[in-house]
């Protein structure tokens, strides 16, 4: 199989590799693979460019971006990142479809086995009948690149998801809630031990402001924030930078 | 590449010649980034796209070479080409297309 055969099949069941393709001069053409756990194949007739391929390949797959050096192509595929939605509810339904179609990894979790289906939630990569850290630790923890949307109105599995979460380190923490929930949440936590500093890291109420009425558009407008957070932007308008 | 790998596979699997173009720079403002991909096949079907639709069916011509001389080419496309009026880039961007036959 070629190396760009194997970079279109990591492609597609969400794997990592970094394609690193010569675009100009004698060698055009000629490519090297690198996938996550570091191994490479194909080759380019040149040691100084392969060198520099390689180099190159090992910082942007991790980076996850396409970009040209030079002489050099590296395309790069990677993982969309997990979005873990806690609570089973409607909004989690449209949340998930829409972050699939955006091309993230969406996870539906919720205790209440009637309400965490399949059927409910047909876009999800899967959904877990399971307490919040019964479901995290299944998942393989939370990382760097886990995003968390807390939709469950419950205190029971809100406060265990947020105190497991705030435990860790996730891209990015949002809770669901009116004024006076937060309120009360903020109060249960404190109680819990967990400092002023990190209720900030908590996302709440969840989502941009965009006016967003009906379940669908609440879906949107916690995805919009969330993309904003991968980004490093805060969601204003453009045309006001 | 994951939005066109499925189709990719799909078209080796019934044993078309299949050529992928992509984005591998942009200059100024481009409505695809650099990885964006469009394949196109033998029989002239076109999945995925590289920039707004603007420079699309120049690229499907340069595939069609590219199909038959097995040869990579690397075109540039934008504002600042001779016929900007067949394919200037709406945004009044630059790209750079890497067009290259599919090794199954």
């Amino acid at each position: 199989m070629s190396a760009q055969r194997t970079f279109a099949r990591l492609a597609r069941s969400d794997g990592r590799a970094a394609l690193v393709t010569v675009l100009t001069g004698p060698l055009a053409g000629e490519r090297l693979l690198l996938t996550a756990d570091g191994s490479l194949e194909g080759g380019i007739g040149d040691a100084e460019l392969e060198a520099r391929a390689h180099e190159a390949a090992r910082e942007l797959i991790w980076a996850e971006r396409s970009e040209r050096r030079g002489e050099l192509f590296v395309d790069v595929v990677a993982p969309g990142p997990r979005l873990l939605i806690f609570g089973a509810v409607e909004y989690a339904s449209h949340l998930s479809r829409y972050a699939r179609l955006a091309g993230w990894r969406p996870y539906v979790i919720d205790p209440r086995a009637h309400f965490a289906t399949r059927e409910r939630f047909p876009d999800a990569l899967e959904v877990l009948a399971a307490w919040p850290r019964e479901a995290i630790a299944k998942l393989g923890g939370i990382d760097r690149s886990t995003y968390i949307a807390v939709l469950t109105h419950d205190p029971k599995i809100d406060d265990e998801v947020l105190l497991a979460a705030l435990a860790s380190t996730p891209a990015y923490i949002g809770a669901m809630g009116s004024k006076r929930a937060q309120q009360a949440r903020r109060e249960r936590l404190l109680a819990h031990g967990v400092s002023e500093a990190d209720l900030e890291r908590i996302s709440a109420p969840i989502g941009l402001d965009l006016g967003a009425v009906g379940a669908e558009e609440v879906a949107i407008s916690i995805l919009a924030e969330v993309i904003a957070q991968r980004h490093g932007h805060d969601g204003g308008r453009r045309w006001q930078r | 590449m994951r939005d066109v790998a499925e189709q990719v596979e799909r078209w080796l699997a019934r044993g078309d010649t299949v050529v992928i173009a992509t984005v591998v720079d942009t200059r100024r403002s481009a409505p695809r980034p650099p990885g964006a991909k469009m394949a196109v096949n033998d029989r002239g079907e076109v999945f995925g796209a590289i920039s707004g639709g603007c420079v699309e069916s120049s690229v499907v011509e340069v595939a069609g070479q590219v199909a038959a001389s097995g040869v990579p080419q690397l075109r540039t496309y934008g504002i600042s080409d001779d016929d900007a009026w067949d394919v200037g880039l709406p945004c009044g961007g630059e790209i750079d297309v890497w067009v290259e036959r599919f090794e199954p």
